[in-house]
């Protein structure tokens, strides 16, 4: 579905990514892991075409992508309601009111969200504004989901309850995701492949296969199969100079 | 207590005047008369009647250059911020023109537009213009860099973006100048009427109040331009607060 062969992108000549292959299958959840400055969202931004790669070739067949940001309350647009955030992607390709409503409607239904439609942005907690950016992402059914740091700026209580959202939502529906991520329990819980970059300017470490059943999110991270995936990433992380 | 503590400003002016002007007597009342002779006289029926005129005068100017030079400024600005080009070849002329005070121009506006009300509102309008003008243009410029990527990805057009995000994301600079404006363009509505001269409007009333040496009047008529300036300001705060009702 997407692909990433021997990218390389340089910055006023400072070489950010070195070298990186990369891919994503249909239907499978991937996570770009690596520390700051070493390429992950440039990565996402070649992807996009938001940002030109100085080589490699770029193999993407996602139509319709939804990307959730990192900075989420800066992504919202605070004039709206919560409805209107949600469905701005569908209105500004001119689909009709009746129409939006069923959709929303169909996917607060699929994703058992319960969300104050009708209330201000403004009046929102940080994690149900998070929720906002996700559902509306997903209200262009996409092809491909990218979710950019999502739980970077929320506690450890909000972050386990938004990462089994997500794993429960994404499953459901089936989503070919790709998520930057720091934080590596997460990671592992949410994947199927993590891909450990170096420190730039950045290559793929390894490439970690993470698809085991998994059920919530404690009794996952302290399993044993999850103990030892953490182990090997772990292994391949290298540690950054202060 | 709260509006005790708001009214204690004003309440501590009024006292030193009482106490300077009408106790000590410390300065002679053509230069500073008694505050009850200055209330008095302001309460008298024709004065009532002259300020509510001069009122209507000086507010129909200065509604009219404010709004015209505010109106102009916020489309002008909002083309130029949405353009980088427009930017770099304005920069000098806005540059130019907003250090040229309204009062050096004094002569021009009279040459282009004579001693009627045409020269007073174009003067208003100039000076709120260029205040408003450069509000916007940042307003647009600093715009919150993640909302015109989502706008992006999701696959605005130029006009989407514009009309669901630059014009919203702009408002609360482009209020700021609006205030900004509100009075400075005050100051010139009277400025403009002191020494351009007409036949009503506070600033005149002022100015003849001085050349009358009529102290009790010239008082009378600052604070009458203190609390119409005030009173503009609350009305400009509610109104920007039902606008901006996403600022926090």
């Amino acid at each position: 579905m997407i692909s990433l062969e021997k990218i390389k992108k340089s910055f006023d000549n400072k070489k950010v990514i070195s070298n990186i292959d990369f891919a994503c299958e249909k239907g499978e959840f991937v996570t770009l892991f690596g520390p700051n400055g070493c390429g992950k969202s440039t990565l996402i931004n070649i992807l996009l075409d938001q940002t030109k790669a100085d080589g490699g070739k770029i193999t993407n067949h996602a139509q319709k992508i939804g990307y959730v940001f990192q900075n989420y309350r800066e992504s919202l647009l605070p004039w709206m309601s919560v409805k209107d955030n949600i469905l701005f992607p569908l209105k500004i390709k001119n689909i009709s009111l009746d129409e939006c409503e069923a959709k929303l409607k169909a996917l607060l239904k699929i994703t058992k969200l319960k969300l104050p439609t009708e209330t201000n942005i403004n009046n929102l907690s940080g994690g149900q504004a998070q929720l906002v950016t996700l559902l509306r992402a997903l209200i262009i059914e996409p092809d491909l989901l990218i979710l950019d740091e999502p739980f970077s700026s929320f506690d450890y209580n909000l972050k386990i309850t938004l990462a089994e959202k997500l794993y429960e939502i994404t499953r459901k529906l089936n989503l070919t995701t790709i998520m930057i991520n720091h934080s590596l329990d997460e990671s592992i819980y949410l994947s199927d492949k993590l891909y450990i970059l170096s420190p730039a300017p950045s290559i793929v470490k390894k490439v970690i296969d993470c698809k085991f059943t998994k059920s919530d999110y404690k009794a996952t991270i302290t399993s044993n199969k999850f103990l030892n995936i953490t182990k090997t990433a772990v292994q391949n992380i290298k540690t950054t100079e202060i | 207590m709260d509006r005790l503590i708001k009214s204690s400003g004003i309440l501590v002016i009024l006292l030193l005047w009482v106490i300077f002007a009408d106790l000590l007597k410390i300065a002679n009342s053509t230069i500073l008369p008694s505050l009850g002779d200055t209330i008095l006289a302001l309460f008298s029926l024709d004065t009532l009647k002259n300020i509510a005129t001069d009122l209507a005068q000086s507010g129909m100017r200065w509604f009219y250059g404010y709004l015209s030079g505010s109106i102009i400024a916020i489309i002008l600005g909002l083309v130029i911020g949405s353009s980088k080009l427009l930017q770099k070849s304005s920069l000098f002329v806005i540059e130019f023109f907003r250090c040229l005070p309204v009062t050096a121009l004094f002569p021009i506006f009279l040459l282009l537009f004579g001693m009627g009300n045409l020269s007073k509102i174009a003067m208003i309008a100039y000076a709120s213009f260029f205040i408003v003008l450069i509000n916007t243009i940042y307003g647009v410029i600093y715009q919150n860099k993640t909302r015109a990527k989502m706008a992006n990805i999701f696959g605005c057009s130029k006009y989407q973006k514009f009309q669901n995000i630059t014009f919203f994301g702009s408002l609360p600079q482009i209020f700021i100048g609006l205030r900004l404006a509100l009075s400075i363009s005050l100051i010139i509505t009277i400025v403009a009427e002191m020494f351009i001269g007409s036949d009503m409007g506070i600033g005149q009333s002022l100015y003849n109040s001085f050349l009358t040496l009529n102290s009790v009047m010239l008082y009378g008529y600052l604070i009458i331009v203190g609390i119409t300036g005030y009173l503009l300001n609350i009305l400009f705060l509610k109104i920007e607060k039902k606008i901006l009702y996403w600022v926090q």
